[in-house]
């Protein structure tokens, strides 16, 4: 997996032809898409209500659409100009401000019915200048954000956490910051699905929504815990086993005969005695 | 940017504690959108602006909003539209805001304002 934190800040990375990929790619943007619906899950957000968001890192306003698409309105800020000019020939429904999250939300106390961000708060972990200080970045952004969010207000974040510190710094800053609440972890065995939520409330204790672990049609009862998840794969990979006949049996024998009829080879008709078991010789 | 926005935009820079909202809004170019009303929004956010504000900022551009608003009105499709108009539709594609406390500029171009600050105003 490429990692674009790595490689420079996001205000260089995120130019104009990387810009452009965010609304050319449909693999991307098919990407955005459902991690955004599975953030708006995650946010419970009262049911019917037109809401008011925050779209933390909105960059082209991919994730914006998808908010819009479930009936709220948004307002974004994302570090990048060519990102966010995007957005704007993109006509996208939300406002776009350009700012950097590390200097904090620069908007007013108690707005907020809910924030998400997308793939955006990596990049709170690196120090890209000389006076950038990750730990004190973080915690501005977090506190500024819980000031911004109205009360039993959440927050959602789909990261990509580089390193197990690194998403133990995110979530400290967090609960530094004084929201509470953790880390969701979709599809937890797969590493191509794999999808970090960090979801943060404002309001007291709640319960942690339950990952995704894609087994099961209801997404309950069996396959949870590790043993039953290994007992599941086991059982699988014994069931697969079973498909065809064993090898050199005599319909094993009978289908390869078959198969190579039908490619015009030469073969041997069949008789009674075609793949008959042989007596044991001494 | 809208005058939603620009509702809820305020200065954080270092030591700016006093007078950093609201910043003061001048528009050189502006644009209009058409969208449709959406009454349940404007029930929703309106409590949440402060709406001396937005009736000042609309006045300095030539647009009229009733001085104090009650949620009845808004039923009424004139007043709905009217709002609408200011805060949703009307846009400053280029201009400035300035901080009335520690007078900072931020610049506004293609319709975004740049709230970047620099290594010193941290």
């Amino acid at each position: 997996m490429s990692r674009p934190e790595l490689t420079a800040p996001p205000e260089i990375f995120y130019n104009a032809d990387e810009a452009k990929k965010y609304t050319q790619n449909t693999r991307m943007i098919a990407i955005q898409n459902t991690m955004t619906e599975r953030a708006l899950e995650l946010l419970a957000l009262p049911e019917g209500q037109h809401c008011f968001l925050l779209d933390v890192g909105c960059g082209s306003g991919l994730s914006g659409e998808a908010l819009t698409e479930a009936g709220h309105s948004w307002v974004g800020f994302d570090i990048s100009q060519d990102m966010l000019d995007v957005a704007v020939d993109r006509e996208i429904e939300g406002d776009v401000v350009l700012r950097d999250m590390g200097q904090g939300v620069p908007f007013r106390d108690n707005m907020f019915d809910g924030a998400v961000g997308i793939s955006a708060l990596q990049w709170l972990c690196n120090q890209d200048k000389r006076d950038h200080n990750p730990k004190r970045r973080m915690l501005v952004f977090f506190q500024s954000l819980y000031r911004c969010l109205c009360r039993g207000a959440r927050a959602v974040f789909q990261v990509y956490p580089d390193t197990p510190k690194q998403m133990e710094m995110l979530t400290e800053a967090a609960m530094k910051a004084g929201f509470s609440g953790g880390l969701v972890v979709d599809y937890p065995n797969s590493t191509k699905a794999k999808k970090y939520f960090l979801t943060l409330f404002t309001g007291g204790i709640e319960q942690l929504p339950r990952a995704k672990t894609g087994e099961g049609s209801g997404d309950e009862g069996v396959g949870h815990t590790p043993h039953e998840i290994r007992r599941e794969q086991a059982r699988r990979r014994r069931k697969g086993r079973r498909e065809g006949p064993y090898k050199k049996s005599k319909e094993w024998i009978a289908n390869k005969k078959d198969r190579q009829r039908k490619q015009g080879k030469d073969v041997k008709s069949d008789s009674k005695f075609s793949g008959r078991q042989r007596k044991p010789k001494f | 940017m809208r005058l939603i926005t620009h509702n809820m935009l305020m200065c954080n820079k270092k030591g700016c504690t006093t007078d950093n909202f609201p910043l003061k809004l001048t528009a050189t170019e502006t644009d209009k959108d058409e969208t449709e009303v959406n009454v349940e929004f404007l029930k929703h956010i309106l409590p949440k602006l402060q709406w001396d504000i937005v009736v000042a900022t609309a006045k300095e551009n030539n647009m009229n909003l009733p001085d104090t608003l009650t949620p009845d009105q808004l039923d009424n499709e004139e007043v709905a539209q009217a709002i609408h108009d200011a805060i949703v539709d009307w846009r400053v594609v280029a201009g400035s805001l300035e901080c009335q406390g520690c007078e900072r500029v931020y610049p506004i171009k293609s319709s975004i304002p740049n709230m970047i600050l620099n290594e010193d105003e941290v």
